[in-house]
């Protein structure tokens, strides 16, 4: 239980919405990473993040793990796909989390 | 977001930063904190962030330093150590939720990134605060003098502490360096210029090496343990110029336990210490290589006196051999066998071997024992490793012409006179020479076991031929090439009748076969068995030298001749007279009786036929005296080189050089000059020198005044001329 405590965190968004997430993909955001390593309440690997809706955070949450996917991969990286409405949300998320 | 929003939000973050000091950081979101941080940024209020940090670590610090400064002596590092692993934990958490703003308006307005804020902070306020900063340092350099003397200390105080000065320099500041490094190298030279000049006038030479060997592997340890490994470079240059190259010199001239004792000793392994610790200022290492040089040149030198002295080759070649083994294991055992030993050590060994030619003479004489005696009964193995042991030396000799010489005579002797222990010993030599010398070295002595062996065949073909017995004399010729053998002043002598016709049967049969050469004999180099009778018809087959057969056999008419009738009828050149007849007339062969009394032969003396003498043995050998002590007037005599260039008797000398190379190498030198000449036709003076040296390099180094000498006699002879315009260079003449 502990291995997999650590192996994943949990990504909670503004509607309330939980993810986990493995915690591998998830300090690609160097934001998420900090609060992850600091001796602060995330530590515990569970953060909340009131600002950032569901569909915002499932993207981000897709990024990360196409991120982790791709880097360093001899394959051809496919596009990543976004709508475009919700391209200057991600924005805003992606300078937020650092990532 | 308005100011008095942004300032709300600080006072916020303001109150969750005081937490962090306080270490109650583990109820904060970091998410909340790093948002509200984010949002200031975001709306432009970094500044009010960045100052309002900066003011907090200040504060906070400043109470923290009032701390640190109060501690005691004893406490001072501890409580630096705590404070400093608080503010390392505490400032990582505030850059972190301020990371926003370290990537974003740091870079964007030039500002310090916010944990090394913190840093500069703590070095201001605590680390050179007043009551701190020198109390510190000397701190620190106090434990490390007590560990230097003995004491036990707190290795990770030290080492943490140290690593906090070092990570503290920032901005160009140079923490670490100018409030510790630089004070700790001042005392450690202080330190180790005391230690050093006090132990090496206390103990000997190896007892200083092991201190410093160990002073060296401590201070290493200490930069592994503590230090900055920055240090390592600066302490090492104290080290090594105050423990190594400050003392180089007393250390190897050290008296009773220097370098000399220990080459002296054989201490290789105190060697292999010097040689370890000098290789670290390699200036010093040049020092021990002279000092190695020096130590064998001079015992070199003792060894060729000492020779001159107890004139035993075999002790002489087996101590050079012993000395080069025992260089050889030290330049390669503790000197890591590096190049520039080894090359120094075969100069050392050339410049005594060459410095006359006494070695020469003596590796000559060295040889002539182990092919005579000294091989008896080994297998073809070990007396080829005996040779090749010989051949390192040899090696060593420049002049190898003057060996040359010397060895053609003993080989001469010991081919004529059937006395080497194996003719492929011989042999063997040989191939050692040719392969050390090449084949133009070796090819004259080659030519005297050529004749040898047609000497041979030729016998046999003779007494095949049924005519070599002449009135009872049974005739043994050797032919000898002119030129291959040692040439000897042509001795002529009258032979008896009998042998005189024995010889007219061999040279008419030799010169049947070999029309147009002509023979002369070299009665000087034989000898005879001879059946004497002497009273109650004792009979005894007697060995001696063609001369004293001579003589004997005047006694067949005569029983008491004067030295004038025999010098009359038998033509023996004097000195050799003189010898054979004093060989006749020795205590233990007295086959002729001597009118005068004591050693030598008188002018007017008279020789009686002993017919008293006695011998338990049927043969007897009666050998012939030396030349000193036949020759009773001082004259040095000519031919015979037993006693070498060097005693009385021995032949003569030029420039050093017994007559005989001296004359081989005019020949040599003046050959080259032709060859050269014959193939430049135009030469320059210089030109033409270097190239006869660099041709004849292998015989021998021939000095240029003396090839210069060589060329003014080509000139008169008409082989060469000067150049018209520039007498410096000189033109062949066909």
């Amino acid at each position: 239980m502990e291995d997999d405590a650590s192996k994943y965190v949990k990504l909670i968004s503004a509607e309330g919405h939980e993810f986990i997430v493995d915690r591998k993909c998830a300090c690609v955001s160097k934001t998420i990473e900090a609060m992850l390593a600091g001796n602060f309440a995330e530590s515990k690997g569970e953060i909340n993040f009131p600002e950032i809706s569901t569909n915002i955070l499932e993207k981000v949450i897709q990024y990360l793990y196409y991120k982790v996917r791709y880097t360093n991969s001899p394959q051809k990286v496919p596009d990543f796909k976004m709508e475009p409405e919700i391209a200057l949300e991600l924005l805003m998320a992606a300078n937020f989390l650092d990532c | 977001m308005d100011r008095q929003r942004a300032i709300t939000v600080w006072g916020e973050l303001s109150g969750a930063i005081d937490e962090i000091f306080r270490k109650n950081a583990s109820n904060l979101s970091f998410e909340h904190l790093y948002r509200n941080a984010y949002n200031l940024v975001l709306h432009k209020h970094a500044e009010i962030l960045y100052q309002g940090v900066q003011n907090s670590v200040q504060t906070y610090l400043n109470t923290v330093s009032t701390f640190v400064a109060n501690a005691s002596d004893e406490r001072l590092l501890e409580e630096i150590n705590l404070r400093w692993g608080e503010h390392q934990v505490t400032m990582s958490m505030v850059r972190d939720i301020l990371m926003y703003m370290d990537r974003t308006y740091v870079p964007q307005h030039n500002k310090t990134k916010v944990y090394d804020l913190g840093l500069r902070i703590f070095r201001d306020a605590i680390a050179r605060h007043p009551q701190v900063k020198d109390r510190l340092r000397s701190l620190l350099l106090g434990s490390i003098r007590a560990e230097r003397e003995g004491q036990l200390v707190d290795r990770s105080l030290l080492r943490s502490t140290l690593s906090m000065l070092m990570e503290l320099g920032i901005e160009g500041t140079a923490v670490y360096e100018e409030d510790f490094e630089r004070e700790f190298l001042r005392t450690t030279r202080a330190f180790y210029r005391a230690e050093s000049l006090d132990v090496i006038s206390k103990n000997t030479c190896p007892v200083y090496m092991r201190k410093a060997e160990q002073r060296l592997l401590e201070e290493q340890e200490r930069v592994a343990q503590y230090l900055d490994r920055s240090t390592d470079p600066k302490l090492r240059a104290i080290l090594e110029e105050e423990l190594v190259k400050t003392h180089a010199s007393s250390l190897i001239e050290m008296e009773g336990s220097g370098c000399r004792a220990m080459f002296r000793d054989g201490k290789t392994e105190d060697l292999e210490r010097m040689y370890l610790l000098f290789a670290r200022v390699p200036s010093t290492l040049e020092e021990l290589r002279g000092a190695m040089a020096e130590y064998v040149k001079s015992a070199g030198r003792e060894l060729v006196a000492d020779q001159e002295r107890v004139r035993e080759p075999v002790v002489f070649v087996k101590g050079l051999l012993d000395m080069r083994d025992k260089f050889d294991r030290i330049v390669s055992d503790a000197f890591q066998g590096e190049k520039a030993a080894q090359k120094k050590l075969q100069e050392a060994f050339e410049d005594f071997i060459n410095m006359d030619t006494r070695c020469a003479h003596y590796l000559a004489l060295y040889v002539d024992d182990l092919l005579k005696v000294g091989l008896k009964g080994m297998t073809e193995e070990d007396a080829d490793g005996a040779l090749s042991k010989f051949i390192v030396i040899f090696k060593f000799l420049q002049d190898k012409d003057v060996f040359e010489n010397y060895y053609k005579q003993h080989l001469s002797k010991r081919l004529l006179g059937g006395r080497s222990v194996n003719d492929e010993f011989e042999k063997q030599m040989i191939v050692k020479l040719k392969t050390e010398c090449g084949y133009h070295f070796t090819s004259k002595l080659e030519g005297m076991f050529n004749d040898m062996r047609l000497s041979k065949d030729a016998m046999e073909e003779f007494r095949k031929a049924g005519v070599s017995r002449v009135g009872g004399v049974e005739l043994e010729v050797n032919m000898l090439t002119m030129g291959y053998w040692p040439s000897q002043a042509l001795t002529t002598c009258n032979l008896p009748p009998e042998i005189k016709a024995c010889c007219q049967v061999f040279q008419n049969f030799y010169l049947n076969k070999h029309s147009g050469r002509k023979v002369t004999w070299q009665a000087g180099m034989g000898s005879a068995d001879i059946r004497a009778t002497f009273g109650n018809s004792r009979k005894h087959e007697l060995n001696v030298h063609t001369y004293s057969m001579c003589i004997l056999m005047l006694f067949n008419a005569a029983d008491t001749l004067t030295l004038e009738d025999i010098q009359k009828a038998t033509q023996i050149p004097e000195n050799e007279l003189r010898r054979n007849l004093i060989s006749l007339c020795t205590n233990k062969h007295r086959i002729l009786r001597k009118a005068s009394k004591g050693k030598g032969v008188t002018e007017n003396d008279r020789f009686t036929f002993n017919a008293d003498f006695t011998s338990k043995l049927r043969r007897i050998k009666v050998p012939l005296v030396s030349m000193k002590e036949a020759v009773v007037d001082g004259r040095a005599g000519e031919g015979e080189g037993g006693g070498g260039g060097l005693g009385p008797g021995g032949e003569r000398l030029v420039n050093g050089i017994p007559a005989a190379v001296e004359e081989d190498r005019r020949h040599l030198v003046e050959a080259a000059i032709v060859r050269i000449m014959k193939a430049r036709r135009k030469l320059g003076h210089n030109e033409l020198i270097a190239e006869v040296t660099r041709q004849l390099s292998m015989r021998f180094t021939a000095s240029p005044p003396f090839i210069k000498n060589r060329i003014e006699s080509l000139i008169e002879r008409d082989y060469l001329e000067r150049g018209a315009n520039d007498r410096k260079t000189y033109a062949y003449l066909a």
